[in-house]
């Protein structure tokens, strides 16, 4: 009873390749940041990095994608190391929330949703919602002080990263090139980061890269993974850009 | 757009069926079966299996269509345990799901996926070994793995799952897909888990019977309408179990070869899933698949229509509410309180069917004694205005 | 052995791949507005948006963040042997059809089984049903929770229907049980109680 599903999905999936193809779309806004907020101008910014959502893979001749484990091993641990010296650089005291309980899961699980919808519905500019322009709202809710009651932390981070290496061009290549607006680094690279106010569960800032470059793998790659992720992260109250 | 996350989750190609069959089995270097503790995925196509696989299982832990009931997971784990023994049944890691279709798969890492679709076709204990032991051959062969890698081998269209968010459904479909298992290979489960049947004591018909109902219930569906036939034909468990036919022939003729047993477990099983049964069956009917319902309702009974049983076939007939439906239906619930005056749904139905045919003051008994069965139900509210009489 | 292509779950990412392409308008806060097919007059607060596609063609959907995390739908003059959605994409089973006849515990039966079947659920549970107003007509009021199979979240949602002159109306409010039901169900029971239906006069042409 599935295949049905399966045949349809294809079939929706081409033909949606179709006006992808025909128009890339505009991308007007890649991150946005919670009207107004900044970090307070002094005293320790604490963050809860919750366990990174991290797929990585190669795409094969088919332009398929086979996760490989021990790529994935070396990403997590890059990508984590590569985190908390960026953040000690912006004076962000990062703490790992690497266990999953009830109350991260299903947070993960409407962040998922809010994400979905704020990308579709705010940035990128394709979809949008009339009741958002101008704002940047969404929320988890309070609920979200029930993840980590102990942790001493005001804010949570959440972080996806998909790096697929391709060994072939190949139609689904072609078409995240088409998405990406032309230029193709050899697979697939995209992520997304997000901060969250761990007190009210605002979306404080999100940040969706889908051109990212480096690779994961190694170090330098990771460090400058994390950079592009961490485009337009909050500021200090008074202070520009880190 | 939901639904359509759901079908991108799901999106993939078949491959060429001659590809798919194509599997060899490869050549076995001596090594530790899956089954025995301590077993650890030995190359990196196996690793990439098994990470994916851990973090589909990680979802599945944390699903809302987990069956998380301690005692229903305890027995299916004891039914696994008694037939493919103990020393064994610790290397799967059982998860009850709760969707309306019959089928079963195991993963390469252990994790074993129950629907609850087949909790509810199963009629014995035995038929339910019969699948559960099925589907712990092609883990303990290492079936997966090897078409996996024999198809890896031959080209290099493979692979799969991305990371779509969620996706239950896409992990399951995943397993029964990924994991499609040529013919020789479903022969060995087959008769590895007939094997098990007799060493277990259980009745070994059981094996060819379960098949045996399948394949009616998917004939009843057929004749009620083609189309859906062969959509059916592309369940992802009967597309990796064709020639249902042959198979229970071979299965009935090993069978008589062994020791018979007229130990098919019915009662124990009957009893274990009690609890669960009016949901699984409730499930069923809201598919709005008439034919197929009917089928397998009347196979559950094989002549005895219990209580429980009218009153499923009454809501069924309500439910497609045809007019000779509802006179059916009238019937079915009135049969069903006759043999259970306690099981209030039925006095509800009845109520309800009376009403629709004008039948009121009748009808406001009969939902009276619903309430008087349950008057904490969630509808109490709604039914007991209806059951009111007009003008008090 | 099935595959899957990478770049959908970027599609998915995006929402890049709906193939009825949906435009929003916006709703002006504490004025009245005609509803489905003008048959219902609702008074919303601010923030919300109203869809040009339509889950039939006697509804109207509306949302404030999103339809994942809040969505209102208005149903009106569903008549006789309709569906309440459109057929889904490769359904197996046709849809279940209102009657005229139906009474109110059926009404939640056959939204039910609609969303059931939609959905591809049977983590589907009607909690509450009891005597509503819907307007100024006696109906019914029903709560419910549901899981979608590729969400991982429990949702909740509250529907009030009636029958007017063999026509079904219901407004139906679903949203994450975390955070986004409660944050707006008072506001959304208030709409529904000061909701206007206009049914058509009974014999005029429809």
């Amino acid at each position: 009873m599935v295949r049905g599903y399966l045949v349809s999905a294809l079939l929706a999936a081409l033909v949606a390749a179709g006006p992808i193809h025909a128009q890339s779309p505009v991308v007007t806004e890649k991150s946005a940041v919670r009207e107004g907020f900044v970090f307070p101008a002094t005293g320790e910014v604490r963050v809860l990095l919750f366990r990174p959502d991290i797929k990585i893979g190669e795409t094969t001749t088919a332009g398929l994608f086979q996760t490989q484990a021990e790529w994935h091993g070396a990403a997590r641990s890059e990508l984590v190391g590569a985190l908390r010296a960026a953040s000690e650089r912006r004076g962000l005291k990062v703490s790992l929330h690497d266990e999953e309980n009830a109350a991260l899961t299903e947070h993960r699980a409407l962040f998922r949703l809010v994400v979905s919808a704020a990308i579709r519905h705010k940035l990128f500019g394709r979809d949008p919602l009339p009741s958002k322009s101008g704002t940047f709202d969404w929320s988890l809710g309070s609920g979200v002080a029930r993840i980590a009651p102990q942790a001493d932390a005001d804010y949570g981070l959440f972080l996806f990263s998909h790096d697929s290496f391709e060994s072939a061009g190949r139609r689904a290549a072609q078409l995240v090139t088409a998405l990406m607006g032309g230029a193709n680094n050899g697979g697939a690279h995209f992520g997304y980061a997000a901060l969250v106010d761990l007190g009210s569960g605002d979306i404080l800032w999100l940040n969706v890269d889908l051109k990212a470059s480096g690779d994961v793998r190694t170090p330098e790659g990771a460090a400058s993974r994390i950079e592009q992720l961490l485009a337009g992260f909050p500021a200090r109250a008074g202070q520009g850009q880190p | 757009m939901r639904r359509l996350l759901a079908s991108l989750a799901l999106a993939a190609a078949l491959c060429g069926s001659a590809l798919c069959s194509s599997a060899q089995a490869a050549p076995q270097v001596a090594q530790i079966l899956p089954s025995s503790a301590g077993y650890q995925p030995s190359d990196a196509v196996e690793k990439g299996l098994w990470l994916e696989m851990d973090e589909a299982e990680r979802q599945i832990r944390a699903s809302k269509f987990l069956i998380d009931d301690p005692e229903l997971n305890a027995y299916v784990k004891s039914v696994l345990c008694r037939t493919v023994g103990q020393a064994k049944c610790g290397a799967a890691r059982i998860y009850l799901i709760r969707t309306p279709q019959f089928n079963a798969a195991m993963a390469p890492n252990g994790m074993m996926l129950v629907w609850s679709g087949l909790l509810l076709r199963a009629r014995n204990e035995a038929e339910l070994a019969t699948v559960l032991g099925h589907e712990f051959v092609h883990f303990e062969k290492q079936h997966s793995l090897q078409s996996f890698r024999d198809i890896k081998a031959k080209s290099d269209a493979m692979t799969w799952l991305s990371f779509v968010p969620g996706g239950l459904l896409a992990q399951i479909g995943l397993m029964g897909s990924v994991f499609r298992f040529n013919r020789e290979m479903e022969k060995q489960a087959d008769m590895a888990a007939l094997d098990y049947l007799g060493s277990s004591g259980y009745d070994p018909m059981a094996a060819s019977q379960i098949w045996e109902q399948l394949r009616g219930e998917m004939e009843a569906q057929a004749k009620a309408n083609k189309a859906i036939a062969q959509a059916e034909e592309g369940n992802s468990f009967f597309a990796s179990h064709p020639n249902t036919k042959d198979r229970m022939e071979y299965l009935r003729a090993a069978a008589r070869r062994k020791a018979p047993s007229s130990d098919s477990g019915e009662e124990q099983y009957r009893k274990a899933i009690a609890r669960w049964w009016p949901r699984l069956i409730d499930d069923q009917v809201k598919l709005n698949d008439f034919a197929a319902t009917e089928y397998l309702l009347s196979g559950m009974a094989r002549g005895n229509w219990t209580a429980d049983l009218l009153y499923a076939r009454a809501e069924l007939y309500r439910a497609r509410g045809k007019p000779e439906d509802i006179k059916a239906a009238e019937r079915f619930y009135r049969q069903s309180v006759a043999a259970d005056a306690q099981l209030g749904e039925s006095w509800k139905g009845l109520g309800l069917i009376l009403l629709r045919q004008g039948k009121a003051i009748e009808g406001r008994r009969m939902l009276r004694q619903y309430l008087a069965i349950a008057p904490e139900a969630g509808d109490s509210a709604m039914i007991g205005a209806m059951a009111k009489e007009p003008g008090k | 052995m099935r595959l899957v292509p990478l770049a959908f779950s970027l599609i998915a990412l995006l929402g890049a791949a709906m193939p009825l392409r949906a435009e929003w308008k916006a709703l002006s806060a504490d004025e009245d507005v005609a509803v489905a097919g003008k048959l219902m007059i609702a008074t919303p607060k601010g923030g919300w948006n109203r869809s040009t596609a339509k889950p039939s063609a006697r509804s109207e959907r509306w949302t404030r963040d999103g339809l994942a995390l809040n969505e209102l739908t208005f149903f009106a003059g569903v008549a006789e042997g309709e569906a309440l959605y459109f057929a889904p994409l490769m359904a197996k089973q046709d849809l279940p059809k209102f009657r005229a006849q139906m009474l109110p515990t059926e009404i939640v039966e056959l939204f039910e089984n609609s969303n059931r079947m939609i959905l591809d659920s049977s983590v589907f549970a009607v909690s509450a049903v009891e005597p509503a107003k819907l307007g100024r007509f006696d109906g019914v009021r029903f709560s419910y929770t549901y899981a979608a199979q590729d969400e991982g979240l429990t949702r909740k949602g509250e529907g009030v229907a009636a029958i007017v002159d063999g026509k079904l109306y219901l407004v139906n409010f679903v949203a994450p049980a975390v955070h986004y039901f409660d944050r707006d169900i008072s506001e959304i029971r208030q709409l529904v109680s000061s909701l206007k239906l206009r049914p058509p006069k009974p014999g005029a042409a429809k």
